[in-house]
């Protein structure tokens, strides 16, 4: 029964994404008809080439990319905790793989080698990812690690701000909105071809990790008993989440709350078990990504919201309604 | 070379000593960064007692090498009451509670708008030259600056599109420096039919789908890493700069208002009129 409804699900998600996608193709200033978008795609150039092609391409590519690392990193985080309020912009994940982008991308690191990016974005996101986790081993929690994430969240992101400011950059204080309400905008397939190696790649480590997160869910002893080597399952998840969220923060900025929303939506129509729960994640939180964007870019005037604004605008409020009902934040 | 010379004559007469008035500022302070550029094109040297950080950086002031001989401060009044100045320049925003303070203690706060237009700045420049009673002095500077202007060779504009963008793609408005930088220079601003006629952030597409003759790109550092640059390298904006041809312009030329921005548009149509 449950079977049939993650695939019912899944490929209701699959049809909306796809829908999505051909929208956000289809989608802006610029005036184009289905047939210049399709001929545009193919190829040749022209105008309707280099819009499509360079612009709106990457675009819908990236919020699918990122959306999807995101969903599907707040599951397997939410799993690995055990806390239903894990989530990478939540906990600091996110603060800390921009703070790792933004130390490769302003030393002019990033100008020389490329790589230096994403890299640094996953760097920030282990070691942020691996404080939460020794936190874990002190306090189950939920309002413990909640605290913690938030502590570090704000540290990443003063440091993050305290790096821009002593940058010689002109433009360093409009940076660091950028950089902490992150935004699609005008990024390019160089950023595509940057960060899709990485995200897939975290997102095969994560699937590949979930069948034994299923275990854990039952707790760390019955897990150990049902012969999961924990301190592997937990390295795999950790570098899993850290290669899914930290190259997407460091081209895109943080994209907050995706993580928590997708999984919280989802589990009432599949279920619990994060073998599951992450597949539809991924594919939820790519919906949900490219959602946010085509809706910034409908509404967008003389410059546009970043998508970190609207996504917090939305996942805040739905945050505190899932706090309020979590075990731990009952008195 | 005949304005030139002449303004090389009217800065010889504006460091003649001149008749002090009782009531002449001799302790002046600037707290913003275009203040500081209307106070070392008119006051004399002794009279200045302290400017902004800002105007010694040369990224972001024509005027740094000059500002670089005066004492410095951060905008703070702690550092404006040490130095007990009979009149402080100041801008209208960013130094709003340090201006009040001051007001309240006694010291008399001159602030300045940020110029919309040439005349704008005449006009601001007109307002120090009174406040330092030196109208006479202003008068001649910014008569020398419409001569440089004119001198600039008129043509059609409609022959000559342009556009100033700046780092993340923002556009300045009808009401701006810039846009009387593109109207001097005698090019087409053609902003309003981009989609972007108030300024703001421009969408990469419009310029694509139909981009200017001139896309003049104006940067405070473009040598430093700055997440604002990624939009210069875009690969859609390179493809359509084939199109088009780009001019690299000093954002410190028409950021402040000041008599050198006649060397902006003579700099400006000088790279559109190619070697001469």
């Amino acid at each position: 029964m449950k079977t049939r409804a993650l695939l019912w699900v899944l490929s209701v998600l699959g049809g909306v994404l796809g829908l999505l996608f051909v929208i956000a193709l289809c989608l802006g200033p610029i005036t184009l008809t289905p047939a210049d978008v399709l001929h545009g795609l193919g190829g040749g150039a022209g105008v309707a080439h280099v819009i499509v092609h360079e612009i709106r391409l990457p675009r819908a590519l990236l919020a699918v990319l990122i959306g999807s690392g995101l969903g599907m990193a707040g599951a397997a985080l939410q799993a690995l905790l055990r806390n239903p309020l894990a989530e990478p912009g939540v906990i600091g994940v996110s603060a800390g793989s921009a703070l790792g982008a933004v130390v490769a991308f302003y030393s002019g690191l990033s100008a020389q080698y490329a790589l230096a990016l994403p890299l640094a974005g996953c760097a920030g996101a282990m070691v942020t990812t691996l404080i939460l986790y020794a936190f874990t081993r002190r306090t189950l929690d939920t309002s413990g690690l909640i605290l913690a994430g938030v502590a570090i969240n704000s540290l990443g992101g003063a440091l993050t701000a305290l790096l821009l400011n002593l940058s010689p950059n002109p433009y360093a204080v409009y940076e660091i909105v950028f950089w902490l309400m992150g935004s699609l905008a005008d990024r390019s397939n160089v950023h595509v071809m940057l960060v899709a190696p990485f995200i897939l790649t975290g997102m095969g480590l994560l699937i590949y990790a979930a069948p034994h997160l299923d275990s854990l869910v039952l707790g760390e002893e019955t897990a150990q008993s049902l012969g999961v080597n924990l301190r592997r399952l937990r390295r795999w998840v950790i570098v899993g989440v850290a290669l899914a969220v930290g190259p997407g923060v460091a081209v895109a900025g943080i994209i907050g709350f995706i993580g928590l929303l997708v999984p919280h939506l989802l589990r009432p129509l599949i279920t619990h078990r994060p073998s599951a729960l992450l597949p539809a994640s991924a594919l939820g939180g790519a919906v949900m990504t490219l959602t946010a964007d085509n809706l910034i870019r409908l509404f967008a005037g003389a410059g546009e919201l970043k998508l970190g604004v609207l996504t917090a605008l939305i996942g805040a409020p739905l945050f505190l309604i899932i706090a309020l009902r979590a075990p731990g934040f009952r008195s | 070379m005949q304005v030139w010379i002449r303004g090389l004559l009217i800065v010889g007469a504006g460091l003649a000593p001149t008749m002090l008035s009782a009531t002449t500022p001799t302790r002046i302070v600037s707290l913003n960064l275009c203040t500081d550029s209307l106070l070392l094109e008119l006051a004399p040297p002794a009279s200045i007692a302290s400017l902004t950080l800002l105007s010694r950086n040369p990224a972001l002031s024509p005027l740094a090498e000059r500002a670089a001989k005066f004492p410095f401060n951060h905008g703070l009044a702690e550092e404006v009451i040490a130095l007990a100045p009979d009149l402080v320049l100041a801008g209208p925003a960013t130094t709003a509670t340090t201006n009040a303070l001051l007001s309240s203690l006694g010291v008399r706060v001159e602030t300045f708008g940020i110029s919309a237009s040439l005349s704008d700045f005449e006009r601001d420049f007109l307002r120090v030259g009174a406040l330092l009673d030196r109208q006479p002095y202003a008068s001649q500077l910014l008569h020398a600056m419409r001569q440089h202007l004119q001198a600039i060779p008129r043509r059609d504009v409609r022959d000559v599109s342009a556009l100033l963008v700046q780092p993340n793609g923002y556009v300045p408005g009808p009401h701006s420096l810039a846009n009387d930088l593109l109207k001097y220079a005698w090019t087409n601003n053609v902003a309003p039919t981009l989609g972007v006629p108030n300024g703001g952030f421009i969408a990469l597409e419009r310029l694509v789908a139909a981009p200017p003759h001139w896309l003049v790109i104006s940067a405070v550092d473009p040598t430093q890493p700055a997440h604002a640059m990624d939009f210069f390298s875009h690969p859609a904006l390179r493809q359509a700069m084939r199109a088009s041809r780009v001019v690299t312009l000093p954002d410190a030329l028409w950021a402040c208002g000041g008599t050198y921005f006649a060397k902006g548009v003579e700099q400006l149509r000088t790279a559109i009129d190619g070697p001469r």
